[in-house]
């Protein structure tokens, strides 16, 4: 079993040696330096990882979205505004008891103004693996343009 | 803790996922969110008294990503008889308790 996780919350399998305080008391130095060994977890998914690319023919959106399924993510774009709209519920299985618990529910809506306008009807968006993409083509008025320079002579 | 000493050389951005431990009369289940993998670079290794997960994000255009979460176990798991599946970007390793650790019900007989 999981060592770590003996301690004051008390589970009701293999509880033992419950009774002398020398066990409880190295419980809890477990316990507690089995905490330290962790190493920090920062900001739990309450806002997802988004992070947004420019490769100068499109924008590129990829937002970390463990658990969802593609019904579950709702897009909508304009010329330049781009909104995400996703929630998840994280439910612990029937039957089980609970031992701990550090994945979080989100209920997530965020609008992005986009630095360049863009082609709504191009928009493309796919979910891998709980990470979405999104490939959001630059409207052909914000297009990188090659200026080529002519000599004179 | 034997890792901590080592040089980090590696460009990787390493990741702790964040777990659930849920455990029933015949199994724990471990549940990590490690989203972007590929399930042939999830490794699931048990190794008494550890098991651990570790994975890398490959072909991501940033930094790649390593997850790696160690727990410790102890003979109460039968390390023989772990699976996992991988859908969605959640992982969901299954422990099944060996056979000898699992609650039985007793019939009284009258007599």
């Amino acid at each position: 079993m999981l060592v770590r996780f003996n301690d004051r919350s008390g589970f009701p399998v293999f509880g033992t040696s419950r009774g002398l305080p020398v066990s409880s008391l190295r419980r809890e130095l477990d316990r507690l330096f089995g905490d330290l060994e962790r190493a920090p977890t920062f900001a739990a998914l309450s806002t997802p990882s988004v992070s947004f690319a420019d490769s100068g023919e499109a924008l590129t959106l990829r937002a970390e979205l463990p658990g969802l399924s593609e019904k579950e993510i709702e897009i909508s774009v304009t010329a330049n505004v781009l909104t995400v709209k996703a929630a998840r519920k994280v439910e612990a299985p029937e039957g089980y008891a609970v031992h701990r618990r550090e994945r979080q529910g989100f209920s997530f809506t965020q609008s992005y103004e986009l630095p360049a306008r863009i082609d709504p009807d191009k928009v493309q968006a796919s979910l891998k693996q709980g990470v979405l993409t999104l490939t959001l083509p630059k409207a052909v008025e914000a297009q990188p343009k090659r200026v080529s320079v002519s000599a004179t002579a | 803790m034997h890792k901590q000493n080592q040089e980090k050389t590696r460009p990787a951005r390493e990741v702790t996922p964040n777990v659930d431990i849920f455990e029933n009369d015949t199994e724990l289940l471990v549940v990590a969110d490690v989203p972007g993998l590929d399930p042939n670079d999830i490794g699931v290794h048990v190794d008494l008294p550890e098991f651990r997960i570790e994975a890398k994000v490959q072909g991501s255009p940033d930094k790649p990503v390593v997850y790696t979460r160690t727990f410790r176990i102890d003979e109460r798991i039968d390390a023989e008889r772990v699976r996992a599946e991988y859908n969605n970007g959640v992982l969901r390793v299954h422990l099944a308790k060996s056979a000898a650790f699992r609650p039985r019900r007793i019939e009284v007989q009258s007599s």
